[in-house]
Parts: C-alpha cells; structure tokens; sequence
C-alpha cells in the first residue's frame, strides 16, 4: 500500500466505464488503473489531475492520505 | 507473447533507428579491434568483430538510448506508467544486487580459491545485472496483478 486511499474504482463504476477504457481517456496503461485502484501506486501529479479532470471533481475528493 | 509476423512488423520500425546507428559503431569497434590485432587478416577481423559487436551495440542504444528518451518523454508528458516505475524500481534493485553479488561472489571465490568465481569478470557482472533485473521486474509485477 502507498499511503494515500482513493476512490477511482467507486466514480469508474458510477460511470460504467471499464479499466481499459478509463485507461484510453487518460492516455495511460490498463496496469496503471489497476495499480492506482489496489492502492499499489500513487500517479504523478499530472495523472491525478488527468483524473479528477475526467471525473469533474478535484484531486482530494479522489485521493485522501490514509488515516 | 507469441513472436508473430504482426508483433515483428510493428516492432521493427521502433528499433530500426538503434539497428541503423550501431552499424558505423560496430564497424569502428571492427577496425578498433583490427588496429589492436594486426596478427589477424584485417579484413576478417573487422568483419567478425563488427557482426559480434552489432547486436550487443543496437540493443544498448535501443535501452539508454532511444527507450531512455521514450521512457523520459513520457514522465514528462505526464504518462508516467505503472510499468515505467517498475522499471526504475527493478533498476535500482538490480544495482544493489549486483554490486552486492559481485563483492559476495569475489569473497566466496577467492576463500574458497574457485578460479571461476574470483576475479570476478564482465559476464558475473552481466548474468547478475540482466538476473536480478529480469527477476525484480517479473516480481514486481506479478504483485501488482
């Protein structure tokens, strides 16, 4: 685990998308969806306002520091 | 993954740049070797050098070279993979490793007085290189999947 909890599997079932194909809009790799929503790895920066982007939402109600 | 005739014809346009390049490296490591080996026919010996060196010169710039760059393009650009950061954690794992493996392989040799363990020679340095990156890279992402 990283430390930091996020909830990008929960906003990618809301919008019934697959992992590769949230992977295609962010210009990333199936991998890279599956390892950020385990928790194994945290995205750079600029990935993380890729997805907040897509999701219209800002970076900290995606990803939150574990307690 | 299976080599098909797809897989080769979209791959081989990516490594074409490092297979074009190595050529005239290889060549001046043939005549380099040659200059150093007048004993043997000039011609041969640049030829032989030249062929056994191309391969190893074209995947070294194709992996510090141009997938460096590929690789540094993309952190840049901000598509900074899961399998980007295996790579350098794969990376770095397998200096340690094989620094480590060198200095334990040289002591255990040279106590033990095994003459194909110390010194310790380039392809120690290779096999524990390339194994424990291969090795730390495989692991990494089978724990991820």
């Amino acid at each position: 685990m990283t430390g930091v909890e996020n909830r990008l599997a929960e906003l990618r079932a809301l919008r019934g998308l697959s992992q590769a194909a949230l992977a295609d809009v962010l210009g990333t790799s199936r991998q890279t969806i599956i390892s950020i929503e385990r928790g194994r790895f945290d995205p750079s920066l600029p990935l993380a306002f890729k997805i907040a982007r897509h999701f219209e939402t800002t970076i900290e109600e995606v990803f939150t520091p574990d307690p | 993954m299976t080599l098909t005739t797809s897989t080769i014809t979209t791959a081989l346009p990516k490594v074409l740049p490092a297979i074009a390049a190595s050529f005239p490296l290889a060549l001046a490591m043939g005549a380099l070797f040659a200059w150093r080996n007048p004993e043997h026919p000039t011609s041969v010996a640049v030829t032989v050098m030249a062929a056994c060196t191309w391969p190893i010169i074209a995947m070294g710039l194709q992996t510090l070279w141009f997938e460096r760059n590929a690789t540094n393009t993309a952190i840049e650009s901000g598509r900074a993979d899961v399998e980007t950061a295996w790579f350098h954690e794969a990376a770095a794992t397998a200096f340690w490793a094989t620094m480590g493996g060198l200095l334990f392989l040289d002591s255990f040799g040279s106590a033990l007085k095994l003459a194909w363990l110390s010194p310790v020679g380039l392809a120690h340095a290779m096999i524990l290189g390339i194994g424990s990156f291969g090795l730390s890279y495989l692991w990494l992402r089978r724990r991820d999947r």
